[in-house]
């Protein structure tokens, strides 16, 4: 489930020529609104982690170690005596750090690569060999391939779900520049005399965008759930930064004992993820017609 | 239609040279070695000493690199360094387990989610409608090892109803089977439930406001019939067509899963030749692994060509 | 597969002598047949026990294979395969006197197997003791002798551990590589199928031929009798899982159950628990070879700064004790209160003021460890965070487990490293001392005390005289602070209530253990 979201089943779209109106068009779809609401929630709460956490998210309490819930630890707390509320409302924080900068990174390269790839045809085949190469894996595969390699640490969970996504927003920008090439207006600009680097970044790319920025809100969502993955399996950000994914691995082995340390974090990946997945859904909707009818 | 089979092939090839190389710098890279699984957390560094020196490690790396290739092309994948046989065998003997759980995962996020989708479908803008769209997306945005270990404290540790993991082969105790397989597979399932449930949903969306079913309706056909017999079996194309992705997207949840319910699958295969350092294993089976993904989108794509008479390759 | 049919044939062969070693029933109601499942967390990285000091293989190979000298209940040097032995005044000989013993494809074992096995284990054996060994001898069947080039006063030590454990197989398999014999010994129980990321699965031996000296079960070796029918051993790495396995019967044992579910679970009338203490030491180790851990002013404020009982707690879950000495109370080297007074000191001023006499001006202490170990991983984040406390700049990074013992083994990149160290102080204080003396010492620095202390430990043949260069070893750790050993681990292994006989030890023994 980690690897796929509704975008992804269509890798061609164009921008609607016409953008009047496009905020009130997503001010009336309901997806969009929810989501952009649920998101909103939790990029405040990592915003106001340090205000809103009633403790330090690292600091020991053995003498409470695996309390239940009670007044002043309203989640309880985890095998540290750690506070597990604050210890999740700070993990909002880094797993949304490793989500941005993941589509960040994704969309930079991924629209380089697609680009140069869909516009340059004497490298198409050579890149995009290289890209299947890598999408010959499940992603999470290769990201805890490349995890390991790297060693645990944030920056290394980002470059390894980058390399992991890469190759698949590298294939969307890539359809949608051979689609956009071909079109009239590049045509018109080339006989204007336009340069390929003028023509590749100001028609073709700017035309990409639309499905380019679905496709990014969902690898946001992607991103999220795999950070977790990772961090269960070892190769994700070194404990004890609290992460949604090195929360749950904490509490694994005291599902019997204290199962509050594994359900909270991941009724926030839940909530975070659907809040972009739902976003994601809006954004299609509003900026991609030819999909539009998925979601009626 | 040949030139395109050499072409594919040809460039086939070119992927799978890409994955052995990117395994290779991969373990070239990597810090550590096997020696730490074969020796005792306090063991001496002449301890560790032996073992490498027993397994060929202090070799230079372009002897390893040569001699790794020089028994590929005789086709031999090498030997595990932990596993007690040969690479080849140990996917062999894997590969069982994770389809099992892949296909019994796909059956029920199929049932599942064509049905719901049906019934979104049928009582369109209705609450039935709402709320299966929005438990849909809920779905999706489920972490497939979270529910699993949710899983197993319910069913396994609170209910006691279901094993909390392993795996009884179907053809030793059919019934033990069915029970290993069921939390997994269900965990598995019901994260594509939602995707399903989506997709079937607008096709049956489009299928029903074409023509020949509004004829049909406005003929006085009873409304089941005409979801059953008309729009049925329409809608179910897009969902036929987006059944190998969704098979992909299993096989990648499979890795995590065969983790939280210690299912001997090739996900967990690998995963743990990556953090043992079994070189063999991960170059190997990253290699077979590659090779099955791309001959396998070879065949669909002839397939889809002999199917399909408007695509056409040259 | 032609081993196949051959320890089939072997077992058909077998049957009528079965009939005649069935075990007489004992004053307590043993019961002959069922099967046991087992479950622990890591998997065997081989069946092959001489190659490995890995615990996983221990659990599974020692009841397989059997050692010439092994160790008894408590940890004592005793004989299995050997009923006797003697050693010349000089130290250089040992005559080793075995008794009849019956391998698992039928045939009898002799001298000459042990000799061929002991060969092998100098090649691919996990420890390398066997180096002092000049020559090995046969004189009849029953008679094993071996020659030392110089005397070693811990040969016997060696030889009988089970860390990497030098077990007897036949002489035919003895020419093989590791991890390419065929896997039969002359224990309780022989080997029937490995099937990685699952399961091993044993079953009873009926040919075997008990040690008649013992009177039953001791340590390694004794008595042993084989009830059930059949061991499956199951790798199961999910600590949930494997207690809700046990729970639901799906397990009889498990090899180590979390101490907070042993707590939860010690009303449960179904289960038993069982504790095993002590299981190992706590130590955090520095590198001595890298700033800042390379002053010993550092290492002494951050000896002075830890508060051990926070760091035990959290990282066993409440299953320790505090201890400060190189050797369990009750062992023939163990030291008393020597060093005392530098263990368990929680002295946050007198930590600030060696920092500052130090001259420490913040430099960062990268404290290394791995996400496999539980206990690794939690010592160094407890400690990293009560150093933080008395105003120090920590790292602490979290990588697996090969990288740390890789990293771990070098001078530079890391600070500061927490293991557990079970085998080792089980063993008896050779291969604690080893591990800290000469050029590979861990703490990446050698120190002349320490290496004294060690050479005097393995080449002086009185007790007494090895007695005093152990404490010597211990003074010197606790005052260089190179190594803190933080206190004592333990752990519980549990059992379904109708498995009867179990003993907690070293490893889990499933010989002399019945199902009711």
């Amino acid at each position: 489930m980690a690897d796929f979201a509704p975008a992804q089943l269509n890798e061609a779209g164009s921008l609607p020529a016409e953008r009047f109106g496009m905020l009130k068009r997503f001010m009336a779809n309901r997806s969009f609104v929810i989501g952009g609401a649920l998101f909103l929630f939790v990029v405040m709460v990592a915003l106001l982690a340090d205000v809103i956490a009633p403790f330090d998210p690292l600091r020991n309490n053995f003498r409470y170690r695996l309390g239940p819930p009670n007044a002043a630890h309203l989640l309880g707390t985890d095998s540290f005596g750690r506070d597990v509320l604050s210890r999740v409302l700070h993990g909002s924080r880094v797993s949304l750090v490793i989500g941005l900068l993941v589509v960040i990174l994704t969309g930079l390269f991924g629209t380089l690569i697609g680009a140069v790839s869909g516009y340059v045809r004497r490298l198409d085949n050579l890149i995009m060999r290289i890209m299947d190469g890598f999408m010959a894996f499940p992603p999470i595969l290769l990201a805890i391939a490349i995890g390991a390699v790297l060693g645990p640490s944030l920056l290394n969970a980002v470059i390894a779900l980058t390399v992991a996504y890469t190759p698949r927003t590298a294939r969307i920008v890539r359809a949608s520049v051979l689609v956009v090439r071909e079109s009239e207006y590049v045509e018109a600009a080339r006989a204007l005399g336009a340069g390929h680097v003028r023509i590749l970044f100001r028609h073709i790319l700017l035309n990409s965008l639309g499905p380019l920025l679905v496709q990014l809100t969902f690898i946001f969502a992607l991103a999220i759930l795999a950070e977790a993955v990772l961090s269960f399996i070892g190769v994700g950000p070194s404990p004890p930064t609290p992460t949604f994914g090195n929360i749950i691995a904490d509490g694994r082995n005291y599902i019997a004992e204290a199962p509050w340390i594994t359900i909270w974090p991941g009724i926030a990946i839940m909530v975070t993820v659907l809040g972009l997945n739902l976003l994601g859904d809006g954004l299609r909707d509003v900026l991609d017609p030819r999909l539009r009818a998925e979601a009626r | 239609m040949l030139r395109y089979l050499v072409n594919r092939i040809a460039s086939a090839s070119l992927v799978l040279l890409v994955v052995s190389l990117f395994t290779f710098v991969l373990i070239w890279l990597v810090p550590g070695d096997v020696a730490s699984q074969l020796a005792d957390p306090g063991a001496s560094v002449e301890e560790l000493q032996r073992i490498r020196a027993r397994l060929n490690l202090d070799q230079p790396w372009h002897v390893q690199l040569l001699s790794w290739y020089g028994n590929l092309l005789r086709g031999d994948l090498g030997q595990s360094f932990l596993l007690n046989r040969s690479v080849t065998e140990a996917i062999i003997e894997r590969i069982p387990v994770t389809l099992s759980l892949t296909l019994l995962a796909l059956v029920i996020a199929v049932v599942l989610g064509v049905s719901a989708g049906i019934i979104a479908a049928v009582h369109h803008g209705g609450w039935a409608d709402q709320s299966i769209m929005a438990l849909a997306l809920v779905g999706l945005s489920i972490p497939d090892f979270w529910l699993g270990l949710v899983g197993i404290y319910v069913f396994a540790v609170a209910l006691g109803w279901l094993p909390s993991g392993g795996f009884v082969p179907l053809l030793q105790d059919p019934v033990g089977w069915a029970r290993s397989m069921a939390l997994p597979a269900f965990t598995l399932g019901i994260t594509q439930v939602g995707l399903i449930a989506r997709i079937t949903r607008s096709s049956m969306l489009d299928v029903l406001g074409q023509d020949y079913v509004r004829t049909a309706r406005a003929k006085g056909v009873p409304a089941f019939k005409v979801v059953a017999k008309h729009a049925f079996a329409n809608a179910l194309i897009p969902v036929i067509t987006v059944t190998g992705v969704i098979v992909g997207v299993l096989l990648g949840g499979a890795v995590v899963i065969e983790q939280v319910f210690s299912l001997p699958g090739v996900g967990r295969l690998i995963i743990g030749a990556v953090l043992r350092r079994d070189y063999p294993v991960i170059q190997g089976g990253l290699l077979l692994l590659a090779f099955i993904y791309v001959f396998v989108n070879i065949i669909v794509d002839l397939l889809y060509a002999y199917v399909d008479p408007r695509v056409r390759y040259g | 597969m032609t081993t196949r049919r051959l320890m089939m044939q072997a077992t058909v062969a077998l049957a009528a002598i079965a009939a005649v070693t069935v075990p007489t029933g004992s004053a307590q109601a043993q019961k002959r047949g069922g099967e046991i499942v087992m479950a622990q967390q890591a998997q065997p990285p081989t069946i092959d026990g001489m190659t490995t000091t890995a615990q996983a293989t221990r659990n599974i190979s020692l009841h397989i294979w059997e050692m010439i000298v092994t160790r008894d209940e408590n940890a004592n040097v005793i004989g299995d395969l050997a009923t006797a032995w003697t050693i010349s005044p000089d130290g250089l000989t040992y005559t080793f006197t075995l008794r009849e013993a019956r391998f698992h494809n039928g045939k009898m074992m002799t001298s000459a197997d042990a000799k061929a096995s002991l060969e092998r284990y100098g090649k691919v054996g996990g420890s390398p003791f066997m180096r002092p060994v000049k020559d090995m001898t046969t004189p009849d069947p029953r008679t094993l002798v071996i020659t030392l080039s110089n005397p070693v006063p811990g040969f016997l030590e060696q030889l009988s551990s089970p860390r990497a454990p030098a077990v007897v197989i036949p002489a035919e398999e003895a020419g093989k590589a590791a991890n390419q014999i065929e896997n039969i010994g002359t224990g309780p129980y022989r080997f029937v199928e490995f099937r990685p990321d699952s399961h091993v699965k044993l079953a009873r031996f009926d040919g075997y031929i008990q040690n008649t000296q013992g009177t039953g079960r001791d340590g390694f070796g004794g008595k042993k009798t084989a009830w059930v029918d059949t061991i499956t051993i199951r790798f199961v790495p999910e600590g949930g899982a494997r207690t809700a396995g046990l729970q639901s019967g799906e397990f009889q044992v498990l090899e180590q159950m979390p101490t907070p579910t042993a707590k939860r679970l010690a009303n449960d009338r179904t289960i038993t628990t069982h504790e095993m203490m002590p299981w190992a030491f706590q130590v955090f180790i520095f590198n001595a070879a890298q700033a800042p851990t390379n002053n010993p002013k550092v290492r002494q404020a951050i000896q002075a700064a830890i508060d051990p009982e926070e760091v035990m707690a959290i990282s066993t879950d409440g299953s320790y004790r505090l201890l400060h000495g190189w050797q369990y109370p009750g062992t023939p080297y163990f030291q008393g209160d020597l060093g005392k007074e530098n263990y368990n000191q929680k002295n946050a001023a007198k930590a600030k003021a060696l920092l500052a006499e130090a001259g420490y001006k913040g430099e960062e202490l990268l404290i290394l460890t791995d996400s496999s170990f539980k206990n690794h991983n939690d010592t160094a984040i407890t400690i990293g965070e009560q150093l933080k406390a008395i105003g120090m700049k920590v790292n602490v990074r979290v990588v697996d487990w090969p990288t740390a013992l890789s990293s771990t083994t070098k001078k530079e990149g890391w600070n500061a490293w927490p293991l557990m160290m079970g085998i080792e102080p089980y063993e008896g204080p050779y291969n604690v001392v080893s591990f800290f003396a000469g050029a590979n010492a861990r703490m990446q620095v050698q120190d002349p005390v320490i290496d004294a202390a060690n050479q005097t430990l393995t080449t002086a043949l009185g007790l007494a005289e090895r007695q005093a260069a152990f404490g010597q070893f211990q003074k010197q750790m606790m005052e260089q602070a190179y190594v803190i050993k933080v206190g004592e681990v333990g752990i519980f292994q549990a059992t379904r209530a109708n498995v009867k006989g179990y003993k907690p030890y070293r490893i889990p023994r499933l010989w002399d253990v019945w199902v009711e």
